[in-house]
């Protein structure tokens, strides 16, 4: 596992990205206008439970589509070169990370839109904050597996959201929750149990990956 | 009066799980069926692809 | 049968067969058993507690399917085997099946003694991911064309899924801060560990029982499976000699 060659995967995927600006353009322009939908739905001020629920559902829904995104817009060739350059594992390690910070991104950008229309119910930032990190890791960890296996298959849209829902859920669940609590003004000590449980499904999905991947790829 | 009842529902429930177990070894004895004929066929197959 | 008379054929039959005989005897004890003897008197649940032979019983034999259906995909994967394969996938059908069945029994339960057929709960919620999961795995396996590239991505959501599904319905409801499932913290427990004693006798066998059926189930959707395999074989080997 060479750091090195991951780094430049991860250097490439986001030249990548960069260059069909369209996509990321998509997915900015993807998440306003959910939120301004949300906005005019709820007529502007929600209370908490709901703006909380709805930000992640905004978040799952840009994470499933950017992250399936990330394994289909290279053509097969393109992989088999790559796979003559580094090790399965290696490539979908930088996938991984790459996924993650995008995520991350998307994150932090779609949580900017969302309180400038929806308001900023939130007493406890730093609760939130790494609440919200952990998620955008956590979708990362296990849907890029899912998104490989989906990318693989017909209907990759819909496959994609039949895979992904019920093995994100219980994630979501957990987010949700500690954001909930984040409403509510609870430390990051208070929700520390309901975190390290995120963070060990984080770990087991990403170790999972990295053994299961090499198999997906085998043609 | 309860009595009954219970005596009614343990029967029933023995009745339809004995249909079920019944209509396994059913299905059994037809997959068995189906397998010998298969190898036969298998054989014939081989004997012919030797012969050719 | 030439050469065999039937005293040694039917030794033969059960010899192979026995341990079915064995499922079924014990489902039927615990049918008499579950509802004839004495149970303890719990508040709200009352006699309904006699469902746990059942409904336990099928949920404990669904995750069992299911984690036998995750070894043969890990097999899968390391030796390329398509029984194997065919393995999991009849293990999955059986899992979904008893799932259902413990989602039902669970249902009657929960308007006998909670007042609805569903409430929102973790242990709940889970049951439903669950089946939520293996139901996406039915849907992955009809939309890959290729046989190898089916039995390969199916077995690695297997794995994957499996593992994220077991996490869900052991460890997060324990965290839960409220389930009105029994057997997590507080509620009256019906765990195996505090199960009054009078009820051990039909629930061991009751696990075993379910268990045996499962598994029989299981060799049943494979067998089926692997003769299909086998007469599109001889299909197609048919085609290419006079082709």
């Amino acid at each position: 596992m060479q750091l090195r060659k991951i780094g430049a995967l991860i250097r490439k995927e986001a030249k990548l990205e960069w260059r069909q600006k369209y996509a990321l353009g998509g997915m900015l322009l993807y998440l306003i206008s959910t939120v301004f939908v949300a906005y005019l739905a709820f007529e502007g001020i929600i209370p908490g439970q709901t703006w909380n629920a709805l930000f992640w559902l905004i978040m799952l829904f840009a994470a499933m589509n950017s992250i399936l995104k990330s394994f289909m817009q290279e053509h097969e060739n393109r992989h088999l070169y790559y796979f003559s350059l580094v090790s399965a594992g290696e490539f979908m390690a930088a996938k991984m990370i790459y996924n993650a910070i995008l995520m991350l991104g998307l994150g932090i950008i779609g949580f900017l839109v969302f309180i400038s229309f929806m308001g900023n119910p939130l007493v406890a930032m730093p609760l939130f904050l790494l609440n919200m990190l952990l998620g955008m890791i956590g979708f990362a960890a296990i849907l890029s597996l899912i998104s490989a296996i989906a990318s693989r298959a017909k209907n990759n849209f819909t496959l994609m959201a039949v895979l992904g829902f019920p093995l994100i859920l219980p994630l979501l669940l957990l987010l949700i929750r500690v954001s909930s609590a984040g409403l509510h003004g609870a430390s990051v000590t208070d929700m520390a149990a309901d975190i390290l449980i995120i963070v060990l499904l984080i770990s087991i999905s990403i170790i999972l990956s990295m053994i299961l991947f090499p198999y997906i790829w085998r043609d | 009066m309860g009595e009954t009842k219970i005596l009614v529902v343990i029967l029933l429930l023995v009745i339809i799980f004995l249909g079920i177990a019944v209509f396994l070894f059913y299905l059994e004895h037809k997959i068995s069926a189906a397998e010998k004929k298969i190898d036969k066929l298998e054989a014939q197959q081989k004997k012919g692809n030797n012969q050719s | 049968m030439p050469g065999i008379n039937k005293n040694e054929h039917n030794m033969q039959t059960f010899r192979k067969h026995w341990w079915k005989f064995l499922g079924i005897l014990l489902i039927i004890w615990v049918i008499l058993g579950g509802f004839l003897f004495e149970v303890p008197d719990l508040p709200v649940i009352r006699q309904s507690i006699r469902n746990i032979y059942f409904h336990v019983g099928m949920w404990f034999g669904m995750i069992f399917i299911l984690f036998v259906g995750v070894v043969f995909s890990i097999r899968y994967l390391l030796t390329n085997d398509p029984e194997a394969d065919m393995k999991a996938f009849a293990a999955v059908r059986t899992g979904l099946l008893f799932g259902a069945l413990g989602l039902i029994t669970g249902m009657l339960w929960a308007k006998y003694t909670w007042g609805a057929f569903w409430v929102n709960d973790p242990k709940l919620n889970g049951a439903v991911v669950g089946m939520l999961t293996y139901l996406a795995y039915i849907v992955l396996r009809s939309s890959v064309e290729d046989q190898d590239k089916r039995a390969r991505l199916a077995a690695v959501y297997n794995v994957f899924a499996f593992v994220l599904f077991f996490v869900f319905i052991m460890v997060l409801p324990r965290t839960a801060s409220a389930s009105i499932h029994p057997g997590v913290d507080g509620n009256p427990a019906l765990a195996t560990g505090d199960l009054a004693p009078q009820m051990r006798i039909v629930f061991y066998p009751a696990m075993a029982g379910w268990f045996i059926m499962a598994w029989w189930l299981f060799t049943i959707l494979f067998r089926a499976e692997k003769l299909d395999a086998r007469i599109n074989e001889l299909k197609d080997n048919q085609h290419t000699e006079h082709g």
